[in-house]
């Protein structure tokens, strides 16, 4: 709305010429468009300007030539043929597109699936292996002899010596950390490396690694001088530091499963030479 | 919900009869719109079939923002600048077989206005691109130049700038035309 007590601001002669097309279309603010009529009041220029553009305006919308509403019949035909004709060719391509999309589309699932159960295949067979719980070892233990019970408390961590079992059959019961450790040397003293893999939980390489740096104890670990303390590190991980003559070998991780079992997660060393040297768990 | 609009849902649904009758209510205007901007049949023909299997592919992308005739103006005309810079040769065009014959007016001054028509629209043609197509969409169209500015996808000011440069520019070039007959009557008279 324009304000009547306002009063337009004076317009140049161009920039009446600037906006003449747009007066002419009423297409000016308000304001502006008083401002170029309170002009065109006292600029007879410009009015004999805007007059004339007008009448230009006009002559344009005469000389365009009338609107049809229909093409000639022929042209028509022949338009429509020929639009037709490259339709009917874009919508088998469309359709051959789709089709071959859709191929496509089964052909990567079917080789996504076949890949995945190749991969995943040997994965439950090792987790169904090893979420299997725990069984007592069908052959008497041919190593250590390592007394489970009682066992030992797990906070504070406290040095003491693992107890040598004289019997040859082992009641394993893996409901404690040191159970478990002992249960994992013995194993792989003995060399049960089914009954080891059992006790491990994660990867299979991890499984293999374990088994490696065990292996080269069988026969030759003196488990009088072997000690052990257990430290609670969460509600359900525990780790059973190793100690032979008071020096520390290693640290075995535990978890804690849902059916009650302690399992072994992994196996720290302080020092690999340590190991490699001594062929075993840095024994001398 | 209008006619023009269910014809439109039917050629979303896919149906080819919606799609004839849809190219039958449009098709004059796209060749007549086309015609003037390229000045070439052929080209014209080529553009507008090229437009609406344009719209035959993208007719269920097209939401009502604006209506069917803006959209497939736009098409056109997009259509039409990719073809003169290809081409970039202005080809010489009548628009006789657009007008109606003269029938039973007076044929002098229909004689007289049509050489006056064809005299401004060759000025027209005589435009830069940038302010040749406003003329076209507006004055030839009927457009608005709101519309005009959502075709060329300009603002509607630019619209006006546009269109005043080109009145300039034309009313330059009849200055000039009329300068030229001036001298031309002189010579002949002496």
């Amino acid at each position: 709305m324009v304000n009547p007590e306002r009063q337009p601001r004076p317009l140049t002669c161009a920039a009446v010429e600037t906006n003449l097309v747009a007066y002419l279309k009423d297409g000016l603010s308000p304001d502006l468009e008083a401002a170029v009529r309170v002009h065109l009041l006292q600029c007879p220029a410009c009015a004999d300007l805007v007059q004339e553009a007008r009448e230009l305006d006009a002559a344009l919308y005469a000389a365009a030539p009338r609107r049809l509403d229909r093409l000639p019949s022929d042209l028509s035909a022949r338009f429509q043929e020929d639009v037709y004709r490259r339709m009917r060719r874009a919508l088998v391509f469309q359709r051959t597109r789709a089709f071959t999309g859709r191929v496509v589309t089964v052909l990567v699932t079917f080789l996504f699936v076949v890949g995945l159960g190749l991969m995943v295949g040997p994965w439950l067979r090792y987790l169904a292996t090893v979420d299997a719980p725990p069984t007592p070892p069908a052959v008497a233990s041919q190593g250590l002899d390592i007394l489970p019970s009682p066992a030992p408390a797990l906070l504070p961590p406290t040095a003491a010596a693992l107890p040598v079992v004289p019997t040859a059959t082992l009641p394993v019961e893996y409901h404690s950390p040191a159970d478990s450790v002992r249960a994992l040397l013995e194993a792989a003293v003995a060399g049960n490396d089914d009954r080891v893999q059992r006790l491990l939980v994660g990867t299979r390489t991890r499984a293999r690694r374990v088994r490696a740096r065990l292996e080269p104890c069988r026969g030759a670990l003196d488990v009088s001088r072997l000690h052990y303390s257990t430290v609670r590190y969460e509600t359900n991980v525990a780790g059973v530091r190793l100690r032979y003559d008071n020096r520390r070998v290693g640290e075995v991780k535990l978890l804690l499963r849902e059916d009650g079992y302690w399992y072994l997660h992994y196996l720290h060393y302080d020092s690999l030479d340590s190991i490699l040297g001594d062929g075993c768990l840095a024994l001398p | 919900m209008t006619d023009s609009d269910q014809l439109i849902r039917r050629c979303q649904q896919g149906e080819l009869a919606a799609f004839t009758e849809l190219f039958r209510q449009h098709e004059a205007q796209a060749y007549r719109l086309a015609l003037t901007i390229l000045r070439h049949e052929q080209d014209a023909q080529d553009a507008v079939q090229d437009a609406f299997l344009r719209v035959f592919e993208n007719i269920k992308q097209f939401e009502g923002n604006s209506s069917f005739k803006t959209w497939l103006t736009r098409i056109v005309v997009n259509l039409c600048r990719d073809r003169i810079r290809r081409n970039k040769v202005r080809r010489a065009f009548s628009l006789d077989w657009l007008r109606n014959r003269p029938g039973k007016h007076n044929v002098a001054r229909e004689v007289a206005e049509r050489q006056e028509r064809q005299t401004l629209w060759r000025y027209v043609d005589r435009l830069d691109e940038k302010y040749r197509l406003p003329i076209i969409l507006h004055y030839y169209e009927r457009l608005s130049c709101s519309e005009v500015g959502e075709i060329l996808q300009i603002p509607t000011t630019t619209v006006y700038s546009r269109l005043n440069t080109a009145r300039q520019q034309l009313r330059a070039m009849a200055a000039l035309d009329q300068a030229g007959a001036g001298r031309e009557v002189e010579q002949g008279t002496w």
